[in-house]
């Protein structure tokens, strides 16, 4: 047996010169594993469930809490800061609603809600020049959608 | 002033003082499968849960050239919420180290370093094709104290782990209590990796243990080979055996793999075999729906020869059928 393993290790270095691939960071359990404590330190902050509570427990706009209540197509219509939102100074003409809903099979109708009220603002008519959509925490669907009136 | 002192004292000694990094991870591996089992003279249909865990890693740097390191993990059964000893939660590696340019010291209660040789080379890890059905050596031993070299000259690294004689009830050894070590030496590159391990007494006293692995990592196949020799002094036992794995990615999404075992070192002076193949199927990143049939088989006789016969302890004929999906979160 020992000399099976000289035999091995004989065998297989020679090969390895050549060989140097950059290691890629595996997952945190994967890492945790292998035991092997001289791996690269890898950064798990954004990543799993380091980032879903990193995510969940930052304050600010960059962040968002974590909201156990169901969230409804009708409870979070809020129109953005049309500065923060990157929109031209035309504000009367150009402006943007956002919905939160707590699935995909919700944002049709969460979606046809925001088009009455856009119209209720624009008074005329008015075009969809931006629809944008956002993964929030457990799960959460954000779609903005910016508008221009006629 | 004082207080201004013992702040510029601290500050010395703290150059780069310390940001927390703490990582939370686990996984869930959950199958479903047909047991076809000797003991059971019977098959049946079980969840199992393999080896699902949850832990918290990280460390604290002290200065520019030492760190403190961490790992608490414990292993949870999803299937019925009871492992061992009725534990929700039972303990799988854990230590506290200091980790530093000479290398890391560490303690605590952790695979020792011929358990951890085996590295990606076992393709059924955790499974009923675990090589732990023909293998000795798969030791997470208590009271251990470890010192691993950094690595160097482009991927070498060393291990030595000494158990001490304590026994406090986490992990008993049969026969004689004693204290063992256990020493590795190993090269590893995402390409081709190989190494070999010993284990002194770790097992009991006078158990002796030698492994060798190596991987090798062509494109998109896996192949990799182990093989142990096991001897304890003052008797026969002297028993060999050796591992094959294959894996081949057949896409980025699809896994094939095999690997078939012999030895006579589990069960000294009879034969144990395992072959398994199992396909993958990637769903994302961290979720992979996986699917294995397993052949696990030894050459002890099936029946005592007592009256009536029963079937003799520790025999297997028995194969797995299963699916299952593993997280990692």
């Amino acid at each position: 047996m020992k000399p099976l393993a000289i035999l091995i290790l004989a065998f297989a270095f020679p090969v390895l010169a050549d060989n140097k691939i950059e290691e890629e960071c595996d997952a945190a359990v994967d890492a945790a594993e292998s035991m092997n404590v001289n791996r690269k330190d890898c950064d798990y902050s954004d990543k799993g469930l380091n980032g879903f509570l990193k995510k969940a427990f930052k304050k600010g706009d960059e962040g968002a809490s974590v909201n156990t209540d169901k969230v409804s197509a009708q409870a979070n219509l809020q129109p953005l800061n049309t500065q923060a939102a990157n929109i031209q100074n035309d504000t009367d003409k150009n402006f943007l609603f956002r919905v939160e809903v707590d699935q995909w099979a919700n944002l049709p109708v969460a979606r046809a809600q925001l088009l009455p009220k856009a119209l209720e603002k624009c008074g005329k008519g008015f075009s969809i020049i931006g629809e944008h959509y956002r993964g929030l925490p457990m799960g959460r669907i954000e779609l903005a959608l910016t508008f221009q009136c006629d | 002033m004082k207080k201004t002192l013992l702040a510029v004292t601290l500050a010395s000694l703290f150059p780069l003082a310390a940001v927390a990094d703490v990582v939370v991870y686990g996984k869930a591996n959950v199958s479903v499968q047909n047991a076809d089992e000797a003991a059971l003279d019977d098959s049946r249909l079980e969840v199992v849960s393999n080896a699902s865990r949850i832990g918290v890693k990280g460390g604290e740097d002290v200065n520019s050239s030492l760190k403190v390191i961490y790992q608490f993990e414990y292993q949870t059964e999803v299937d019925d919420g009871r492992g061992s000893n009725n534990q929700t939660f039972a303990p799988r590696n854990m230590f506290l180290g200091l980790q530093g340019t000479g290398g890391t010291l560490m303690a605590g209660h952790f695979d020792t370093p011929t358990k951890v040789l085996q590295e990606k080379v076992d393709q059924f890890n955790d499974l009923e094709g675990d090589i732990n059905t023909i293998f000795r050596g798969e030791t997470r031993a208590s009271n251990i104290v470890q010192y691993t070299t950094p690595s160097f000259g482009g991927g070498f690294a060393a291990a030595v782990a000494y158990v001490t004689e304590e026994n406090d009830g986490t992990f008993v050894r049969p026969g004689e209590t004693t204290d063992g070590v256990s020493a590795s030496f190993a090269y590893t590159s995402p390409m081709f990796y190989a190494g070999v391990s010993v284990d002194r007494d770790i097992e009991m006293e006078g158990a002796d243990l030698v492994r060798a692995v190596a991987r090798l990592t062509l494109g998109s196949v896996q192949l990799g080979v182990l093989a142990e020799q096991y001897e304890v002094e003052d008797t026969d036992i002297d028993e060999t055996g050796a591992l094959v794995s294959a894996l081949w990615n057949i896409t980025d999404k699809w896994a094939l793999k095999g690997q078939y075992g012999t030895s006579d070192v589990k069960i000294a002076g009879v034969e144990s075999e395992t072959a398994s193949i199992g396909l993958d199927y990637k769903m994302t990143k961290n979720a992979t729906l996986f699917s294995y049939a397993t052949k696990v088989e030894n050459a002890l006789p099936r029946w005592t020869e007592t009256t009536p016969p029963v079937i003799t302890a520790g025999y297997r004929d028995d194969t797995y059928v299963g699916a299952g999906v593993d997280f990692k979160f």
